[in-house]
């Protein structure tokens, strides 16, 4: 094992833990604070007890989520300096606006809100949670700028070595990560969606106060069928940047080997990447690989085999993750429309329906990794796309014992973690509302 | 150019200051939780009265740590990937330590957060002290950089100067748990910190005759920087006297504003002497520093402009949020333990 791949194992591992809790930090968020603005307008009983509810399950991935963004920030200069010495000019401002201007909202409001409870005003409680959620969400809009001058550099010049920020108007213009931020956004409220109507939906069918719950799994159904919905939406304007930007990215995720016009989409394709084919390709549904990316039937789609072998992403693990998330991403539109239309019709009381919903609970995080190793994995074999690789971005001095140490480490205290806070989320969902 | 990178190494100098005199006081308390508590409640009492402010006091280390990343990349670089291993171990700290804060009151069994609130809280301690003690007295680095590992850390003056820091944060902890607390428990936590209190003064005498700052070759006391230096090590002496005058007549948030000013004074002195270094080395020929490590003048600017925008918005909602938050807890009042 050489530095390198402990150094990529290391940080997938402790980025992938991370975004286990930061989706659902980022959508419940906004929940808890609609159900507390609820209680703030009406009045009524039920939606302060929700918003202490889902408040308690929120601290508890909350508390996980926010100690494990620490070691990444750090990473970059521990495991990877020299891609921290390349791109350093541009990538820290993003970073470090991150923590100026939202994670102290998040942190500091988040105090408030949690001890201040019997002590500020209903007014300031409330706009204590809305301050949290807008400080999550800004830290996901900066942190996903620097990801995307990963993806796609721009308002950079090279000079002594190193990229430079020459234009700060064209980083914070750069489509692709605006793009890119509402795909995950809007994701992130899916995963919180599915978690609040699939958390209720136990509830429901343990009788189990289910008019209160009911009330909740409206209101999360209303939000994940919209978020979904968006999702779909910038997805697909995001696998057009891809198209146009990262060409081997887009080639890797859809298994195309050979430069087409009017290339047809086959539903069923599995890639054989040691001979440059792929072993199946059925059920073409025509012009539509070229539709979906660059909305003309007759687009030029570039194929893996354009690229030198070595700039080639893995093809076989960025298109099934990318075939997958599209499915439950599907799947997800389908499920939260039915939630809705249900929720509309006052028909919750399938048990069918609500045992679905629970075990739907797990899937959006699922949909969240594998959009995550689509992004990054097909990024390979680049650190910054076109720029600088992987292989050159690794810190010189470290040994190999040096990141086993470090990485067995974070193996035990986060398996620790995972372990204290999904029994945690899990006891205290099932438990329920106290009188 | 020249102009912004001393801005931004006196931003940086601040950061890492403020960050002490912050979260300095919650992992204190952190560190001594379990040492001077005599019950559960005592226990849930010190969580409570650091509780809303832990993670925006460790905010300013993240801070810390993206401002130099933006500002001095090469410098973040070098310090992170060369200090691997101890910076590995105080993250891991810093990790155990939070979630047990938050989790610790969610669950039956606390032995197990009570253990990682303290190791947690101390380890983070030392390896601060122990680190910033070396950046002080001048690192061993050559042309490939700093090779000696957390055991060339563990020298005389890393150790020195990790005790120290660990046993100024429990008394500047003690001291915000003796404004916060009350009840009986606050009489034993103010016999404690006046012990605390010399402990320190061993510490800090200590710290001041065999001053880190002495060995590094590219300090020159004579030089503006260097009688800065010396200037805010004697505001220092000023705030550690005052701590105890205060304590002594009772005046307990007197006495931990006190602290945190002599906290303040004494990184100052640390970051003044090893000016313009981010990274001072024993051969000069290999300094670290605000002028060899820095971003383009561009990013330097862009960057001054956030900071001059967030920095004081930051600082006055956290003002706010702690003055709104200024109620006392009890171990024998229910109602003022939320954890």
């Amino acid at each position: 094992m050489d530095v390198l791949l402990l150094s990529r194992l290391q940080f997938a591992a402790t980025a992938a833990f991370h975004f286990l809790f930061v989706p659902m930090t980022l959508g419940v968020v906004v929940l808890v604070a609609i159900m507390q603005t609820l209680w703030y307008k009406t009045g009524e009983d039920d939606w302060l007890k929700l918003s202490r509810f889902f408040g308690k399950l929120f601290l508890i991935n909350f508390a996980i989520g926010v100690v494990t963004g620490i070691s990444l920030e750090f990473q970059f200069g521990m495991n990877w300096a020299r891609y921290s010495k390349y791109v350093g000019d541009i990538f820290g401002v993003p970073l470090a606006i991150e923590a100026t201007a939202a994670f102290f909202l998040e942190s500091v409001f988040l105090g408030l809100w949690i001890f201040g409870a019997d002590k500020v005003s209903r007014k300031i409680h409330l706009i204590s949670i809305w301050m949290v959620a807008l400080g999550s969400n800004l830290s996901a809009l900066w942190i996903l700028f620097a990801n995307a001058f990963m993806q796609r550099p721009v308002g950079y010049s090279i000079a002594a070595g190193r990229v430079e920020l020459i234009d700060f108007a064209a980083f914070m213009a750069n489509p692709y990560a605006w793009v890119k931020f509402f795909h995950t956004i809007f994701a992130a409220y899916s995963v919180g969606a599915f978690f609040v109507m699939g958390v209720c939906a136990y509830h429901m069918l343990k009788k189990n106060k289910p008019e209160i719950f009911g009330r909740a799994f409206k209101l999360a159904a209303y939000f994940g069928a919209l978020s979904c919905l968006m999702v779909f939406v910038f997805g697909d304007f995001h696998a057009k940047d891809i198209s146009k930007y990262q060409p081997s990215k887009f080639a890797a995720m859809e298994s195309v080997w050979e430069t087409q016009k009017g290339a047809a989409y086959p539903l069923l394709v599995l890639p054989d990447e040691k001979n440059e084919k792929n072993a199946v390709e059925a059920i073409k549904l025509p012009y539509l690989l070229s539709i979906l990316a660059t909305y003309d039937p007759m687009g030029e789609v570039k194929g893996l085999k354009d690229f030198a072998k070595e700039d080639r992403p893995p093809v076989f693990l960025t298109f099934i993750s990318f075939r997958l998330m599209v499915a439950l991403g599907m799947l997800f539109i389908a499920v939260s429309m039915l939630a809705a239309w249900l929720s509309w019709k006052k028909k919750l009381d399938n048990p069918l329906f609500l045992k679905l919903m629970i075990l739907s609970i797990p899937l959006p995080y699922l949909a969240m990794q594998l959009g995550w190793i689509v992004a990054e994995v097909g990024r390979q074999p680049w650190a910054v796309y076109g720029l600088l690789r992987t292989s050159e971005s690794v810190s010189a001095n470290l040994t190999a014992g040096d990141v086993l140490f470090s990485f067995a480490g974070y193996f035990i205290v986060y398996s620790f973690l995972g372990f204290a806070g999904f029994y945690l989320m899990i006891k205290n969902a099932v438990k329920g509302i106290e009188n | 150019m020249e102009g912004f990178q001393i801005l931004w190494y006196c931003l940086w100098a601040v950061l890492w200051t403020v960050y002490f005199a912050l979260d300095g006081f919650d992992l204190g308390a952190g560190a001594l939780m379990n040492f001077i508590s005599s019950s559960d409640r005592e226990k849930r009492a010190v969580i409570n009265s650091v509780g809303p402010f832990w993670d925006g006091n460790e905010v300013w280390l993240i801070t810390a740590g993206g401002a130099t990343f933006a500002a001095f990349p090469s410098a973040y670089a070098d310090m992170f990937s060369w200090l691997y291993v101890p910076l590995f171990l105080l993250l891991t700290a810093l990790i155990i330590r939070g979630v047990s804060f938050e989790l610790r009151g969610k669950t039956e069994n606390k032995k197990i957060w009570d253990i990682f609130i303290f190791a947690g809280s101390f380890l983070a301690s030392f390896l601060l002290g122990t680190a910033f003690g070396n950046i002080w007295a001048g690192l061993p680095l050559s042309s490939q950089g700093y090779t000696a590992g957390l055991a060339g850390l563990l020298n005389f003056h890393g150790i020195l100067t990790g005790i120290c820091l660990t046993v100024f944060f429990c008394m500047h902890g003690l001291l915000w748990l003796l404004h916060k607390i009350d009840g009986s428990f606050k009489e034993r936590i103010a016999a404690v910190s006046r012990r605390f209190w010399y402990a320190a003064f061993l510490c800090l005498a200590l710290f001041l005759i065999f001053l880190p700052l002495s060995k590094n070759p590219n300090f020159d006391r004579s030089s503006v920087n260097g009688l800065l230096s010396t200037i805010f090590y004697a505001l220092s002496i000023i705030s550690f006297i005052a701590v105890k005058k205060a304590l002594d007549k009772g005046r307990t948030f007197a006495s931990f504003m006190f602290s945190f000013s002599f906290i303040v004074f004494w990184s100052a002195g640390g970051f003044a002497g090893q000016y313009p270094n981010i990274l001072p080395s024993l051969d000069p020929a290999f300094n670290v520093s605000a002028f060899n490590s820095s971003s383009s003048l561009y990013t330097l600017k862009i960057m001054s402009a956030v900071a001059l925008v967030f920095v004081p918005v930051v600082i006055g909602y956290q003002i706010w949020v702690y003055r709104l938050l200024n109620h006392k807890v009890n171990p024998q009042d229910e109602s003022t333990l939320h954890y």
